[in-house]
């Protein structure tokens, strides 16, 4: 499994599910997962991405997160969206914080099994968590 | 007035002005360190000093009630800080902080103004500084509605790097997401946009500028119409 992420050519099997409210944050993000082999599928809040999930045309790997609400908010959706999604709970769960101080920069907490919440301080640094969750998740599954 | 009473100083409105207007000025013009973050006016506070920065960069900005902070201005090396005072008003609904640390130098109001209304070189050349900077807080306000988080960021780190030393900029991406009043993830994905095409590298806490002329082509037209004013305030002189 490990090889489905590791190519440009292979990511691009794997799915990320982006929920992004934001319409000055969406391009960039999304070029960024694009730029590294990812199929993206874009809600731009967590009803669209309700109805995305629902219809069943996706099958998201991972979902990445970023509503103008504290953390435990968007984890509360994130739950819901990979509830509606159908996916297993171990999907993992990605919100990106947005409003925190300098001292939070970089850090990357986890906040559940399979929840995490990463305080952005460069663009690497989201894709190396990513990666690793993804590596992990599909690694584990069947 | 000998050349050695003269503060040394890179500010381009103290360095252009006649040696008898200087002379008035110099015995009060006190140097000051200007640190990261520092504020120096205080939003709806009085004025009781002008700032000339050096090589510092204040930062002018809009404070919202849910604490959501946007630059509507920026002030280097070519102006001064405080003007409100000079149009009548002894505060201003907005903060001024600094962006970039360096240092600078600061005159009490009255000692200004006391000089301003003799009228003459020194109140012509800061009625035109006003003047651009009315049309580069007008200008942002019309960027940040219409172009894009990549584009505002490009025009806000060419008038970062007109304003200070070298290429390197020391700048968070918290800092930046304030100033562009846009989320940090906004800020991340922007950053990749212009890493991407070479024209800026970004460490911690630090944006490099690595082609400045192809971050020229990128960044919106804002960037040219409000530098084409501020050379027009300022006769050109850089």
């Amino acid at each position: 499994m490990r090889e489905m992420i590791e190519g440009r050519e292979n990511k691009g099997r794997v799915t990320i599910l982006y929920v992004e409210d934001d319409d000055d944050t969406r391009p960039g993000i999304k070029r960024l997962l694009i730029s590294h082999g990812y199929r993206v599928v874009i809600a731009g809040n967590e009803e669209e991405a309700q109805e995305r999930a629902q219809d069943g045309r996706i099958h998201a790997d991972l979902l990445l997160i970023d509503l103008g609400m504290p953390p435990a908010d968007v984890l509360a959706a994130g739950h819901r969206i990979r509830h509606a999604a159908l996916t297993d709970d171990k999907t993992p769960l990605v919100v990106m914080a947005f409003k925190y101080n300098s001292e939070m920069e970089g850090q990357d907490v986890h906040a559940g099994h399979h929840d995490w919440v990463t305080y952005l301080e460069n663009a690497e640094q989201l894709e190396l968590l990513i990666d690793r969750l993804l590596r992990e998740h599909l690694t584990a599954s069947p | 007035m000998s050349a050695h009473l003269r503060p040394p100083t890179e500010n381009l409105i103290l360095k252009s002005l006649p040696s008898d207007i200087y002379a008035r000025l110099a015995p009060h013009l006190e140097p000051v360190a200007l640190e990261s973050s520092q504020i120096i006016h205080k939003a709806h506070d009085p004025v009781s000093h002008f700032y000339f920065p050096d090589y510092a960069i204040i930062s002018v900005v809009s404070i919202m009630s849910d604490g959501a902070t946007v630059e509507v201005g920026v002030v280097g090396r070519e102006g001064v800080s405080g003007t409100n005072a000079l149009l009548g008003h002894d505060s201003s609904p907005n903060q001024s902080l600094i962006q970039v640390p360096g240092s600078g130098l600061r005159i009490k109001t009255h000692l200004l103004l006391t000089e301003f209304n003799r009228g003459g070189v020194l109140q012509n050349m800061l009625l035109r500084y006003v003047n651009s900077l009315i049309a580069q807080v007008s200008q942002t306000a019309a960027c940040n509605r219409l172009h894009t988080v990549e584009e505002r960021l490009a025009r806000w780190l060419l008038m970062t790097h007109d304003r200070t030393h070298g290429d390197e900029l020391p700048l968070t991406h918290e800092f930046i997401a304030q100033m562009l009043g846009t989320r940090r993830a906004g800020v991340t994905g922007a950053a990749i946009a212009l890493q991407t095409e070479g024209f800026i590298r970004y460490s911690r806490g630090n944006i490099t500028i690595i082609d400045r002329a192809g971050l020229e082509g990128f960044a919106c037209e804002c960037y040219k119409i409000v530098k084409k004013e501020f050379d027009r305030a300022l006769g050109n002189r850089n």
